[in-house]
């Protein structure tokens, strides 16, 4: 019940709190879809379907590459530089906990950012929404997505202490990301050999390759799946190494009985 | 059985042992109000991680309590600046900020008008009450308190010892603390660290005892006062003449006035005793 009380709390401070957050993760992604849409017109892209239809793959990708590279990560290695984390492990709270209780939160602002464009396209364009066996399909491609972006934004925040620093890489990152995947231009004009190097990386899916499963052409993206699939594994088991290390805190003051002692601790 | 009990400990850190308490041994017993005093770099908030089992060390340490009954507080307690007083309230007691258990304490701990603040618009005293608040609020058996009144004003340092001594009654205190005052009001015991060893460690009245300090008279570092038996301090700007008994001060006091020394008189004090400790005991023996 704890975690659920913290997700909530972290909820209404990132939603409410953190204005810069709030912009880039749920504002602007739907501000660059009126305007792409807008300058160029909801144009007809062929089968029924219109740019809106397209653009909600790169506005969801402009949402959730921030999440994870940039509000995830600072979060952490906010209440990691500050102290935060032991204050928590003082009070009986698991740290380890609440960082997983931090991607919930930025799971539900990925799923809650892209229903905002989808209600938006919706209602404003003229979005098309796909069979129930399709959107199902896509809902899975785009949790995995999410997982992926959210699990890379774990693994900064515990790699990179500093706040200052994990704010650059961050922004860096994701401003590059975003350029790499066909974010601010349309992903085939890029140079092939930045074409090659990501189609390595989960992100371009979602934002180019998911609109065939929203058209209804493709059911399974078997590439994305397993490409991401062996990304979790192994950024899994980063977090795992570096959890033991940042959180060396948390587990010796769990030993603290008698028995038990700091791992390293020599006796008289 | 003693709550905890450390035998031998030390802590090396880049090839300088920062705590050295080898051929020393503490125990700290229920009920024990200890005030842990020394000058920065005395290794106080060392042994609190070794007694927390936050540090490597050397040596044995018995602790007779788990961490659940473990209310620890530090001179900075950082929370996330964003949320607000109910919310860290409900997270950290884990129950909604309206149920009774709550409410009782927070009319104690003077809260209900800081419930909406964001806790990064408390004041210093504000943050360590409610700090205060949450440590308690699981009732532990043992408090550690590291330097909780540093960088408060005066009436808010007051304020806040008189609030301790009435929630503190019936625990087991460990206090970190450069005011001597502090110790006065909230020990029994007192272990003092010097460069990393221990000084003296055992209950207030009995090294007062130990040390024949009745009383300590200060004059002027200059004052033409002639050579004496009597054991003293210095300090920058002052000698510290320390008496052993009533008869000693009074012959004391009329030599002073004959030869119209001006001085000044306290009884017997903590700042006395680790002052004189400091300066003339050898280290390390106190088990």
């Amino acid at each position: 019940m704890r975690y659920v009380r913290y997700v909530l709390i972290e909820l209404k401070v990132i939603l409410f709190r953190i204005p810069i957050v709030l912009f880039f993760s749920i504002v602007f992604p739907l501000m660059m879809m009126v305007i792409v849409v807008s300058s160029t017109g909801n144009i007809d892209i062929g089968n029924g379907f219109h740019l809106t239809d397209k653009y909600i793959m790169i506005a969801a990708g402009i949402g959730l590459v921030p999440l994870g590279l940039v509000s995830l990560p600072v979060s952490i290695a906010i209440e990691r530089e500050t102290g935060v984390m032991e204050r928590y492990m003082l009070f009986g709270i698991n740290p380890l906990a609440i960082v997983w209780s931090k991607v919930v939160v930025h799971v539900l602002m990925a799923v809650l950012q892209f229903s905002l464009i989808c209600l938006f396209a919706k209602l404003i364009y003229t979005l098309s929404i796909p069979n129930i066996v399709s959107l199902l399909s896509f809902l899975l491609h785009y949790i995995l997505a999410v997982s992926f972006m959210l699990l890379f934004g774990v693994m900064l925040g515990l790699v990179v202490k500093k706040i200052q620093a994990v704010q650059v890489i961050g922004l860096a990152l994701m401003f590059m990301v975003l350029a790499m995947s066909g974010g601010f231009n349309e992903f085939h004009t890029l140079p092939a050999p930045i074409q090659n190097v990501m189609d390595y990386f989960p992100v371009k899916y979602l934002m180019n390759d998911f609109i065939s499963i929203w058209f209804n052409t493709e059911l399974v993206l078997n590439e994305f799946i397993w490409l991401t699939f062996g990304y979790l594994v192994v950024i899994g088991l980063i977090i795992m190494l570096l959890i033991r290390h940042t959180f060396k805190f948390n587990y010796q003051f769990k030993q603290l009985t008698t028995k038990e002692k700091h791992p390293n601790s020599k006796s008289a | 059985m003693a709550l905890i009990e450390l035998k031998d400990v030390s802590v090396t850190k880049k090839q300088t042992k920062i705590l050295d308490m080898s051929a020393s041994s503490i125990s700290i017993e229920a009920g024990d109000k200890i005030g842990i005093i020394g000058a920065n770099g005395a290794g106080k908030t060392t042994l609190i991680k070794v007694i927390l089992n936050l540090i490597e060390y050397e040596g044995d340490v018995h602790r007779n309590i788990q961490a659940q009954d473990v209310g620890v507080q530090m001179q900075n307690n950082e929370f996330s600046d964003l949320m607000k007083v109910k919310e860290i309230i409900s997270l950290v007691c884990n129950c909604s900020i309206r149920d009774q258990r709550i409410q009782d304490d927070l009319s104690r701990f003077q809260l209900h008008p800081l419930l909406n603040k964001k806790l990064s618009h408390l004041s210093g005293g504000e943050k360590q009450r409610l700090t205060i608040f949450l440590v308690m609020f699981n009732d532990p058996k043992l408090l550690i308190f590291d330097e909780i009144t540093s960088g408060l004003d005066f009436e808010s340092r007051e304020a806040m010892i008189q609030f301790i001594q009435t929630v503190t009654n019936h625990k087991t205190l460990l206090i970190v603390s450069h005011y001597f005052t502090e110790i006065e009001k909230l020990a029994n015991k007192i272990l003092m660290l010097h460069k990393g060893q221990i000084l003296a460690y055992g209950r207030i009245d009995d090294l007062f005892s130990e040390y024949q300090i009745y009383s300590s008279i200060s004059i002027d570092k200059e004052a033409p006062f002639p050579p004496s038996d009597l054991r003293y301090v210095k300090t920058t700007d002052k000698k510290v003449l320390i008496t052993k008994n009533k008869e000693e001060e009074e012959r004391l006091v009329e030599l002073l006035r004959k030869q119209m020394i001006s001085f000044a008189y306290k009884p017997k004090d903590i700042e006395t005793l680790y002052t004189f400790i400091r300066d003339h005991q050898p280290k390390g023996d106190v088990s």
